[in-house]
């Protein structure tokens, strides 16, 4: 039985900063839509977003009152069903906006969404339930095979959207949740170690370092590991480091403009690095007060969508 | 380590905590670094970002004739120009504008490409038609980026008649804009220059300066409106420039020429050296190739077996044939190898042996003992072959040389020919392997042989012998100066030898006289005949040549004018009349007679007229055969 007391035992600082945010980020709504020349599409944006945000509301006062207990019990059902969408997806999906190429919506007609972001609730949901359930504590890297399958099933799924953005938040998901559910630092940073040696690679010199100190730390480190995981991560770095090079010509042009773009946008000013640059802009011209609310120039005059 | 120890979970909590501070000081950082510290770059640039100049073109300076009237001007037009933006969608807009305007897909990559480039406007059609601008901008909304800006077009209001001289102007070239003749403070891209001709020569005069404008635009490149924080620069139209040609004349050459038939047309004023008229037939049309010629036409007008792009009265070299006895004669009375009024040794049979093998003359029958004036007159190779045997191969050379047939006339356009004349004997052995024997003399005496010259040359060398044996270089525009005379050395009593002789060719019984004798004025001239490897083979016919001067009678010439006509056969039929019909016309003009397009005695006769002007002037023989 719970006690009335604890049905409004709300965290208030959490729902502070949803709340303020929120708001927060209609206001800039409303001020983008505040260009010279109208535009339909930012015209009543922040109108919407008002009104999907007074349902959110609605929405969160129900679920804090949902016992722990169903939400336990959804979690399996969710993620299967997340699971089917995403395949689906990739068969009847439809792209949407700016990202026309990306198959990533579900049009039902009168409403489109994205399976995606089901299967993030859904995929947070089955991995807390996974762990929540372990008696002993994540020590190896055999005991994070499980939640590893759990996201790396939708995380899949997304890539060959191809959806790269939402992938990498899945793989922040998994990191985030093991981080929380006590997995050693050390092991987690290890995982990461081939992905970091992969942009590392471009240089040899750079990259022998890395691996010099990848191995080094997992020296000290060499009596919390089996000397099989120890191995297998040395394999994976020099793996990624050896297909670094082919997978960087098999990306796209406009993948592989993005990180180039990423790291100077000035290589190409009035493509992919456009909108970085345009940002750059707006909010450069600001200085030290602003430009005042809904006068910035940068979008007045339409430089950024 | 329980995972559930208050312990660990606050020691994570911390971690977590600590990652998130640094992820959003880096962040705070970085805010920092951009709007604050660097605020002023980036303010510049959100300025510029929508504050844009845009080049207002101002007019090309007018080319005006020699009596005021214009040749080149300019109306109103409309150039289709592109602000740049991001690069896919400056090609989305093409690719939708391509339903109204002719476009073509290396067209749109040759805009797309030029704007990654300069990162400036670039234009898509320079010379739109008004119904296609005005489709466009009724729908303006579907083109962001579309500017339709007001550039006055050039007009050329002779057209065809004077397309060679003149020029065209286009869009200056990638190539163009790395030339020391383009310098950068002037010249952007996007702006239209002279391509040929006077436009060409004359760019530096011609050429305005451009204005500049401030527009406030959004980022799709629609216009929001004007800014007032800086001045607008109109900048300056270009120079007026006034030329030595006379645009009735030049038109009247284009009328008169013969239809289908190639040749060029050299007017001058003995008073100056300035051109009068220079024409090059088939011609183009110069308006054509404003704001960009259309594909099929240029592949039509280079396909042409006619050359029409090719200016024949600077560029084209001939045979100058018998209108360069005159030159062969005044370096044999200059060398005092000859008198006027000696008989060379053998007269004329019709032919003549030299060496091992019989010089034929033009005529079978022979033209007997002659004097020089005669022999000019009578264009008599035997007398001819034996005046070069007496200069002697080398001095020909070196006199032909030196009096300059070697080289250009030094007129003020872009390109001009240069005469070929061998300079020494080693000529030979160097193009053809072999030393020249005396022989050579023979063929160069009468105008054959290894001497090429342009019409402007031939022209030239008349104007020396209209006027006290020296010419100027010939000028189109006025009020220039383009260096020394050319002097040919000649005595005034030489000089009148061989007017002497250029008179027997267009009087009474002379070659040439029933389509050069007028009713006001009086031609005189000689004709040639040029030989060339097709007409040897008996496979086309020689070049007609007519070169001679025309004035009152008995006063000094006021015009001189020189004619070629291609496959034209005979000088006297096809070139004489041209010069004549010429000459007729810029003279009558110039002494307010009504123009009448019956001119020479020929027409008169073909058309059964009388010619009570004829029987009076020509009623006693003037000239005893």
């Amino acid at each position: 039985m719970i006690k009335p007391v604890d049905r409004w035992a709300v965290d208030f600082k959490l729902i502070f900063s949803v709340v303020g945010l929120s708001i927060f980020g209609i206001a800039m709504i409303y001020s983008a839509g505040a260009v010279h020349i109208p535009n339909p599409v930012t015209d009543n944006a922040w109108l919407r977003q008002s009104l999907w945000f007074g349902l959110a509301l609605l929405a969160f006062t129900v679920l804090v009152r949902v016992p722990l207990r169903w939400i336990e019990w959804i979690a399996v059902p969710a993620y299967v069903i997340s699971i089917v969408l995403l395949g689906i997806t990739l068969i009847i999906g439809t792209g949407a906006g700016t990202a026309v190429g990306v198959r990533s919506w579900i049009d039902l007609g009168f409403i489109g969404f994205q399976p995606s972001e089901i299967a993030k609730l859904a995929t947070i949901l089955v991995v807390a339930r996974v762990l929540s359930q372990r008696e002993a504590p994540l020590t190896s890297l055999k005991d994070l095979l499980v939640p590893s399958i759990l996201v790396g099933l939708p995380l899949g799924l997304v890539i060959l959207q191809p959806d790269v953005g939402t992938a990498i938040a899945f793989v922040g998901i998994l990191f985030a949740m093991l981080f929380w559910a006590g997995a050693p630092v050390a092991l987690l940073l290890l995982i990461a170690s081939p992905v970091v040696g992969l942009f590392l690679s471009y240089d040899t010199r750079t990259w022998s370092l890395y691996i010099l100190a990848v191995i080094g730390f997992l020296y000290f480190y060499r009596y919390r590991l089996f000397l099989f995981e120890s191995v297998a991560l040395v394999i994976a770095n020099f793996v990624s480091a050896t297909i670094a090079r082919p997978l960087w010509s098999s990306l796209a042009t406009y993948q592989q403009n993005r990180i180039l773009v990423y790291l100077d946008p000035e290589v190409d000013p009035r493509g992919a690095g456009y909108q970085i640059i345009q940002s750059k802009v707006a909010i450069g011209s600001g200085g030290m007060t602003g430009q005042g609310f809904t006068l910035g120039s940068q979008k007045r005059y339409d430089f950024l969508p | 380590m329980s995972l559930y120890s208050l312990h660990e979970r606050r020691r994570r909590a911390l971690g977590a905590y600590i990652v998130l501070a640094l992820v959003m000081a880096t962040l705070t950082v970085a805010f920092f670094r951009i709007q604050v510290l660097g605020s002023s770059t980036w303010e510049l640039r959100a300025e510029s970002n929508r504050i844009r100049q845009l080049p207002i073109p101002t007019s090309r300076g007018i080319i005006y004739d020699r009596n005021g009237r214009i040749l080149a001007d300019n109306v109103p037009g409309y150039a289709i120009t592109l602000l740049p933006g991001p690069l896919d969608s400056a090609r989305i807009t093409l690719e939708r504008m391509s339903d109204y305007v002719e476009i073509s897909e290396t067209q749109i990559e040759r805009v797309v490409s030029t704007m990654a480039r300069f990162g400036r406007e670039v234009i898509v059609d320079a010379d739109a038609d008004f119904e296609v601008v005005s489709a466009l901008e009724e729908r303006r909304a579907e083109f962001p980026g579309l500017y339709i800006e007001m550039r006055p077009r050039r007009r050329y209001l002779l057209g065809e008649a004077a397309g060679h001289v003149l020029g065209y102007v286009g869009e200056i070239t990638g190539e163009e804009l790395g030339l020391s003749a383009f310098p950068e403070e002037r010249y952007d891209q996007g702006m239209i220059v002279g391509k040929s001709g006077i436009e060409k020569q004359y760019e530096e005069v011609l050429q305005g300066r451009r204005g500049l404008k401030y527009v406030e635009f959004d980022a799709r490149g629609r216009i929001v409106g004007d800014f007032a924080g800086v001045r607008t620069d109109p900048g300056e139209e270009g120079g007026e420039l006034r030329l030595n040609i006379d645009l009735e004349l030049q038109n009247w050459i284009h009328r008169i020429f013969p239809a289908s038939m190639a040749g060029a047309v050299v007017a001058l004023d003995p008073d100056d050296g300035g051109v009068l008229a220079l024409y090059s037939a088939p011609s183009f049309d110069p308006n054509e190739f404003v704001g960009g010629i259309d594909q099929q036409h240029w592949n039509t007008l280079n396909a042409d077996d006619q050359k029409p792009l090719f200016d024949r009265a600077v560029l084209g070299l001939y045979p100058p044939a018998s209108t360069w006895k005159l030159a062969a004669a005044g370096i044999a009375l200059d060398l005092g190898v000859v008198t006027p009024d000696e008989h060379m040794s053998v007269p004329c049979n019709g032919g003549w042996f030299f060496g091992d093998r019989y010089w034929r003359c033009h005529d079978a029958g022979g033209h007997g003992y002659q004097t020089l004036a005669e022999a000019i007159g009578n264009s008599c190779d035997v007398y001819f072959y034996q005046l070069g045997l007496r200069i002697g191969l080398d001095d020909m050379l070196r006199r032909a040389t030196n009096i300059g047939f070697s080289r250009q006339c030094g007129v003020d356009l872009p390109q001009e020919s240069r005469g070929i004349f061998p300079a020494e004997r080693e000529w030979w052995n160097r193009n053809f392997n072999y030393s020249p024997s005396q022989g050579e003399v023979l063929n160069l005496a009468i105008g054959q042989g290894p001497n090429s010259q342009t019409p402007l040359k031939v022209a030239q060398f008349y104007l020396a012998l209209a006027r006290n044996g020296s010419a100027p270089a010939p000028a189109v525009a006025q009020g220039i100066d383009l260096g020394p005379s050319w002097s040919l050395d000649l005595e005034p009593e030489h000089i009148d030898a061989l007017r002497e002789g250029l008179r027997n060719v267009t009087a009474p019984g002379g070659t040439a006289h029933f389509g050069t004798a007028l009713e006001h004025w009086e031609v005189i001239g000689k004709t040639g005949t040029g030989e060339h490897a097709l007409s040897q083979a008996e496979l086309a016919e020689p070049h007609a040549w007519f070169a001679g001067m025309a004035g009152r009678p008995g006063e000094d010439p006021e015009i001189v004018v020189a004619v070629i006509v291609e496959y034209g056969a005979s000088g006297s039929a096809m070139a004489a009349p041209i010069m004549a019909k010429t000459a007729d016309f810029y003279l009558r003009k110039k002494y307010d007679i009504p123009i009448d397009s019956i001119q020479t005695y020929r027409e008169h006769l073909l058309r059964g007229i009388p010619t009570p002007w004829y029987s009076a002037r020509y009623a006693a023989p003037t000239r005893t055969p």
